[in-house]
């Protein structure tokens, strides 16, 4: 923790060093020159040089959080562990889902693969953007990425068997998609109205089999799911596909990331906000009893 | 034309363009009825199946228990509901016998056989639950719309009747007298 603190002050003293050149300088080349229109090019210029400056220091800062604070919490946890800062799961696993909409520009970060309670699971943090274009009134072509999903994406195995594809969405969850008009029929989802009229106010399901759905889809598993999306301040979506349960989270967080630079470690309370960030994991697990492999036998 | 026909006649082709709707509305209902009641069908034919691969396993272990006996279960295509409730009763009694004569043997209980075949039994009720709830809540919608007006007049014209939901496992307990030859 210490050594974290010595690159974080270093990464802050560097700043620091930034915003004071660009002072002095601004203010020498207004004295100097009494070209006041200057001060906005030193600006400009001192903010592209701070930013390059600080790159790296702020790399091994992050670098240094995740393997001294992210990793260690992480092994005390779980077992197996595979973590990658840098890594995330790949855009092809989630769009084999054909459960979201990918739009054209997909980040990934922070993957976790490991085993909990002997449940093998993935996860990481998933930025998910579409490119908008605009045109303005002088006819200029205007591009930009809107968000379209941020959060996180986790892939658990799910303890029973089945065949169809099956999905609950959150109301108010973004980009959820179904192939519902297109394809052969056995691809098709349907909508799936469950007797809960609680579960049908709060949630939607799509299946392309509805025994199926009723079969995963218990009164027990309606009511952990609602409990679920009661703790979680996200928008929360299931999708059961082969024997994987991919659920994502969407709340425009990106987990398991430092402080800023200008406030100091307090390991105590970093801690405490990993352990709770992990905690989102296994509080899927545990609320699912996914650990339970009461139906999955080969006879 | 006059105005007053032309309404007449719009209000007349919106009225049997409803009764159209309502009545094609029944109808789906109908058949998702009857596909949720093959689906019962499938899930009764897996759980006789398991159970008599179950009655095969015990019927060693039993052959020495004059008070243990299976009643005979009879699984057919084309049966009401009502017979589609006892068969799955008669099974729920015969499973119950199967656990109560492993608690007396303790061989049984600990075969790997016997704890697969448990296994299966729990994924093949876990499966029936779902035929059961995926029929009930369709007969549940179904009902309602017989009840509901305007679609209790179509329904009342066609003739259609509410229909019988298909019971969780039976809780009443009897004795029943049979013989082992399974």
């Amino acid at each position: 923790m210490d050594e974290l603190n010595e690159l974080r002050v270093s990464a802050r003293n560097r700043l620091l060093g930034c915003i004071v050149g660009i002072i002095a300088l601004g203010a020498a080349s207004v004295a100097l020159t009494r070209q006041p229109f200057l001060l906005f090019f030193i600006l400009i210029g001192g903010f592209i040089v701070s930013t390059l400056v600080m790159k790296k220091p702020r790399q091994r800062y992050r670098a240094a959080f995740k393997q001294a604070c992210v990793q260690q919490s992480l092994q005390s946890m779980f077992t197996d562990l595979d973590y990658h800062p840098d890594w995330g799961i790949p855009y092809e696993t989630i769009a084999a889902t054909k459960m979201m909409y990918m739009g054209d520009r997909y980040h990934a970060e922070d993957y976790i693969s490991a085993r909990y309670k002997g449940i093998p699971f993935e996860q990481s943090d998933v930025h998910i953007e579409e490119e908008r274009q605009s045109t303005d009134s002088d006819g200029h072509t205007h591009t930009e990425y809107v968000t379209i999903f941020r959060g996180r994406w986790m892939i658990f195995a799910f303890n029973k068997e089945f065949r169809a594809k099956v999905q609950i969405a959150q109301k108010g969850f973004p980009n959820a998609k179904r192939k519902r008009f297109f394809g052969k029929k056995e691809e098709l989802f349907q909508k799936v109205e469950m007797e809960s009229e609680t579960f049908n106010k709060a949630f939607q399901v799509f299946a392309q089999n509805e025994h199926d759905a009723f079969y995963i889809i218990t009164p027990a598993f309606m009511e952990r799911v609602q409990n679920l999306a009661a703790h979680n301040k996200g928008k929360l979506m299931f999708c059961f596909v082969g024997d994987r349960l991919h659920i994502a989270i969407h709340d425009n967080k990106d987990s398991f990331e430092p402080g800023g630079i200008f406030k100091s470690v307090d390991e105590e309370a970093v801690m405490q906000k990993i352990r709770s960030e992990i905690g989102i994991i296994t509080q899927f697990i545990d609320e699912l009893s996914l650990d339970n492999n009461l139906f999955k036998q080969e006879v | 034309m006059n105005p007053v026909l032309i309404a007449i006649i719009a209000a007349v082709v919106l009225l049997v363009g409803y009764v159209i709707s309502l009545s094609n509305r029944l109808n789906k209902a109908r058949v998702k009825i009857d596909e949720a009641g093959s689906d019962i069908d499938v899930s009764l034919t897996k759980r006789y199946d398991v159970l008599t691969k179950m009655i095969d396993v015990v019927k060693s272990y039993a052959r020495y228990e004059k008070e243990t006996i299976f009643e005979t279960v009879r699984i057919r295509q084309g049966m009401t509901m009502q017979e589609k409730n006892e068969a799955n009763r008669v099974m729920g009694e015969n499973l119950e016998k199967i656990h109560i004569l492993a608690e007396h043997y303790p061989d049984l209980k600990a075969s790997a056989n016997y704890n697969t075949l448990q296994k299966a039994i729990a994924d093949v009720e876990e499966h029936l639950q779902a035929s059961r709830r995926l029929y009930n809540a369709n007969v549940s919608r179904y009902n309602q719309m017989l009840v509901a007006f305007p679609s209790s007049m179509i329904a009342g014209m066609k003739g259609l009747t509410k229909e019988e939901f298909f019971s969780a496992e039976e809780q009443k307990r009897q004795d029943v007298k049979m013989n082992l030859d399974l």
